[in-house]
């Protein structure tokens, strides 16, 4: 299906304040190739998309298209030349309809003073056409699903002539079924010639639709081929630079008694009559679909949400919790879904975050933080959950993803809790550090924690837990010991509470 | 491990704070260029004096403005606050002074003018807190109110009739040099230091201001944070309201309405991130100075004080460039250095 080449990058370095993002890298797409950028966060996937779209300029290197030689070129010039990017955030205008969304930049690069809102409506048609797409024109996008916005990030793109469309993780916030209708654009697209560089790290979907895979890591091309070449592990093993090794979850030592008891709590409108038993030493699995009540009965646990009827029991004691400090204080602790905005202080040193939850146990005696205490406290935690700094006085921001939640977790682990609870602990997290954290809760069990994943990545579940509960519409679905169940069994059991919960 | 303690250990962090160190590098060119034109009479140990007896006012009500900027909000009532409170402080010595004694009189009277401070702060705080109200909203209402108050209570006059003893707060000079007012403000700047650098409540100020929803999640309690930092404003603004009652003599509804900007200044050219987080005391008092320098020096040079009001603009406008171009410097410094790292 590809055809001749496309663009050729040769030898493209750059480097931020002293951090090599890009070495010396060399990439060849060819017209109508479905090629994926694969690589931890961090490897420079980013960076090496931002050169191509001309919005960072290379320290060195080469960009050829058409047979023209550029050292680089300016965000306008990628966009003559059709190369398009559509980012995670897609860049759409949330107030405008779907139809000046699309068309009114392609309207723009005519260079009429006025608009002419006829040949805007005909346009934007023409682009979805394009996709097989059908959309309300006059819609406005902010009223529309993502994955609708996403795709009037492409037809916009096309619009402009793109030959080159370069995707940055576009599966993020989508569900399997708007994956699978974004996969037919793709190939359709293919079909038009139009070369497709996807990003992402989520291997079965990176299998579903690339031909050609390129892995960077360190800011360094370390292998690239077609993608049949690649078993899981060697895919693996090039990102990571370690074999991985994932061995499912028994629980060695489970108490005889119950860490943690909950007797039908309810919110509510969110979920009702939920009861189960978590030991110490388990990992106990909660999974759901959004929306399913899952996140609620977390953070309830954690008092974030009220509970307005049954009894939780710590230790065989009721708990009475008045605020999140009690629950902080009781042996609760709760890592949240998202780490930017819920988890992390993000221009914040990381020490500061590490002492975030429990700063009245770091004071000395004179009533004042103990800044060197901190420091060192600080330090150990870094070593033990191996987050790659080379200071804790850092600000957050600078770390990756994975980095970043090690060090919510140190400050959740420096609670000295006894229940952890984890919402979603591995989402945009590179299969390195997941590794590292999964070996961690693991270790934690076994010092008798009471370890809650709650997730909706069943493999997470499965390799993870040695018992879960499933949650439909706000209530317990069903319990299962993970040793027992496969992946695609528990797909259908979801799917399945998903239909009967439609049909209610 | 370096393991310096207190005072040496805090002036070693400015010293590597590259914010604090331009504007320490602001501050002293204000003082010298003034110095060499206004001559002796801006080196004068008179100017000096007059310069320490003027700069605290601002300087207090800017930190208290600070403390609200770091929340991500603002304060645009502390003059409201300030006579407000300057005023229930005059009224009551006057109305007492006899019954009670002088002395008591004005000991309870500055007591007042703290409570008086500490409850407009209090009406902020859960304004803000606890109805939802943004700051800006909330500090712009009761600004007009605090006003609106200090003007019915004195039907818009000026209170007189205060003893002349009352002038000590902020009149008076220890050991004959010192003004009272000065040694208000070093203590003032100690104890918020402190507070902000090195306790509880000043980490969760920070945290809270960096991002609200993150707080909540780690079990600090916003709405107090919130509400303790406009009653430390509100008492800050009370302070400032008697040094300002004490320097006249005397207390109005009107004083200090320029103020309000002047404050909002030099929070910000002191360093403290409008939206939250982000500052330190240290910046604002260096800013305080480096307005006062300037005022100064241009009222010795009897330059019109239209023009004193743009020369604050325009350094508060280039202290952003400079920032922004030193921002620039460094990463290009670094840069460089990576290059030869890699070179070699």
């Amino acid at each position: 299906m590809a055809g001749k080449t496309l663009i050729k990058l040769d030898g493209i370095s750059i480097s931020f304040g002293g951090v090599h993002a890009l070495q010396d890298v060399d990439l060849e797409i060819l017209e109508g190739q479905t090629l994926c950028l694969a690589g931890e966060n961090g490897g420079g996937k980013s960076t090496l998309i931002k050169i191509i779209s001309g919005f960072y300029r290379p320290d060195r290197g080469t960009i050829e298209i058409d047979g023209k030689q550029y050292s680089h070129f300016t965000p306008k010039q990628a966009i003559d030349l059709g190369i398009q990017v559509i980012y995670q955030d897609f860049a759409i205008f949330p107030n405008l309809t779907v139809a000046e969304n699309i068309a009114l930049s392609a309207e723009r690069l005519d260079g009429r003073k006025t608009v002419n809102w006829k040949n805007v409506k005909r346009r934007a048609q023409e682009a979805l056409d394009m996709i097989n797409v059908r959309m309300d024109l006059d819609a406005t996008l902010a009223d529309l699903p993502v994955a609708s916005k996403q795709l009037v990030a492409i037809c916009r793109s096309l619009l402009q002539n793109a030959r080159l469309l370069i995707m940055d993780e576009p599966t993020t916030a989508l569900t399997k079924n708007e994956v699978n209708s974004l996969f037919k654009v793709v190939r359709d697209l293919q079909k038009k010639g139009i070369a497709v560089v996807f990003v992402s790290h989520k291997l079965d979907e990176v299998y579903e639709i690339a031909e050609q895979l390129v892995i960077l890591r360190n800011g360094k091309k370390v292998i690239e081929g077609p993608i049949r070449e690649f078993d899981r592990k060697r895919f693996i093993y090039y990102m990571t630079g370690r074999e991985i090794e994932s061995e499912t979850f028994e629980a060695k030592n489970i108490g005889s008694e119950p860490v943690l008891e909950v007797r039908n709590i309810g919110i509510k409108d969110l979920f009702a009559d939920i009861s189960f038993k978590l030991y110490a030493g388990e990992v106990l699995g909660i999974t759901g679909l959004l929306g399913s009540g899952r996140s609620e009965l977390a953070r309830s646990l954690f008092n974030l949400e009220k509970i307005d009827t049954g009894q939780v029991f710590l230790e065989g004691k009721e708990l009475k919790l008045k605020s999140v400090k009690d629950a902080i204080n009781a042996g609760i602790a709760y890592v949240p879904e998202d780490r930017l905005t819920e988890g992390l202080f993000m221009p914040q040193t990381i020490s500061r975050n590490m002492i975030s939850a429990v700063i009245e146990r770091n004071l000395n005696k004179a009533g004042l933080i103990d800044t060197n205490g901190v420091r060192e406290r600080s330090m150990e935690w870094v070593k033990e959950l191996k987050v790659k700094t080379p200071s804790t006085e850092l600000p957050a921001q600078a770390l990756s993803g994975g980095n970043q939640q090690k060090v919510v977790l140190a400050k959740w682990l420096s609670t000295k809790p006894k229940v952890l609870i984890l919402n979603s602990p591995t989402v945009g997290i590179d299969v390195g550090a997941k590794a590292d954290i999964y070996a961690y809760t693991r270790m934690l069990a076994e010092q008798g924690i009471g370890v809650i994943i709650i997730s909706d990545d069943l493999p997470e579940i499965l390799d993870n837990c040695n018992r879960a509960l499933i949650m439909k519409r706000g209530r317990l679905a069903g319990e299962f010991q993970t040793s027992e169940m496969d992946e695609t069994r528990l797909a259908d059991i979801l799917a399945e509470a998903n239909d009967k919960g439609g049909a209610a | 491990m370096n393991k310096e303690k207190g005072f040496a250990k805090y002036i070693r962090d400015i010293t590597q704070d590259a914010q604090m160190v331009r504007l320490f590098v602001i501050m002293v060119a204000a003082f010298v260029i003034m110095g060499i034109a206004s001559g002796s009479k801006f080196l004068s140990l008179s100017n000096f004096q007059s310069m320490a007896r003027t700069f605290p006012e601002v300087g207090i009500l800017a930190i208290a403005v600070s403390l609200a900027m770091l929340l991500g909000g603002i304060n645009l009532s502390v003059v409201g606050i300030a006579n407000l409170s300057g005023i229930f402080c005059c009224k009551f010595i006057i109305a007492t002074q006899e019954k009670i004694g002088m002395w008591p009189a004005i000991f309870i009277g500055l007591a007042i003018a703290m409570v008086v401070g500490a409850l407009c702060g209090l009406l902020n705080g859960f304004l803000i807190a606890y109805v939802g109200i943004p700051a800006m909203l909330a500090t712009l209402g009761s600004q007009e109110i605090f006003t609106g108050l200090g003007v019915g209570v004195t039907k818009g006059a000026a209170v007189f009739g205060t003893p002349s003893e009352f002038t000590f707060f902020g009149g008076a000079y220890i050991f004959g040099v010192i003004p009272m007012s000065l040694i208000v403000f070093v203590v003032v700047v100690v104890i918020f230091t402190i507070l902000l650098q090195r306790k509880q409540y000043g980490m969760e100020l920070y945290l809270v201001g960096t991002n609200a929803k993150a707080a909540r999640f780690s079990g600090i309690k916003n709405e107090r944070v919130i509400l303790k930092t406009h009653v430390y404003g509100g008492i800050l603004s009370a302070i400032a309201g008697i040094i300002i009652a004490s320097g006249t003599n005397s207390a109005k509804a009107s004083y200090g309405s320029s103020y309000v900007l002047r404050c909002l200044i030099v929070a910000i050219l002191g360093g403290i991130n409008p939206s939250g987080g982000f500052g330190k005391i240290t910046g604002v008092v260096m800013a305080v100075l480096t307005i006062q320098f300037l005022s100064s020096g241009f009222g010795i040079l009897r330059v019109d004080s239209y023009f004193q009001t743009f020369v604050w603009g325009a350094v508060l406008v280039g202290d952003m460039i400079l920032n922004h171009y030193m921002d620039k410097l460094a990463e290009n410094r670094k840069k460089k250095k990576a290059e030869k790292e890699t070179a070699s």
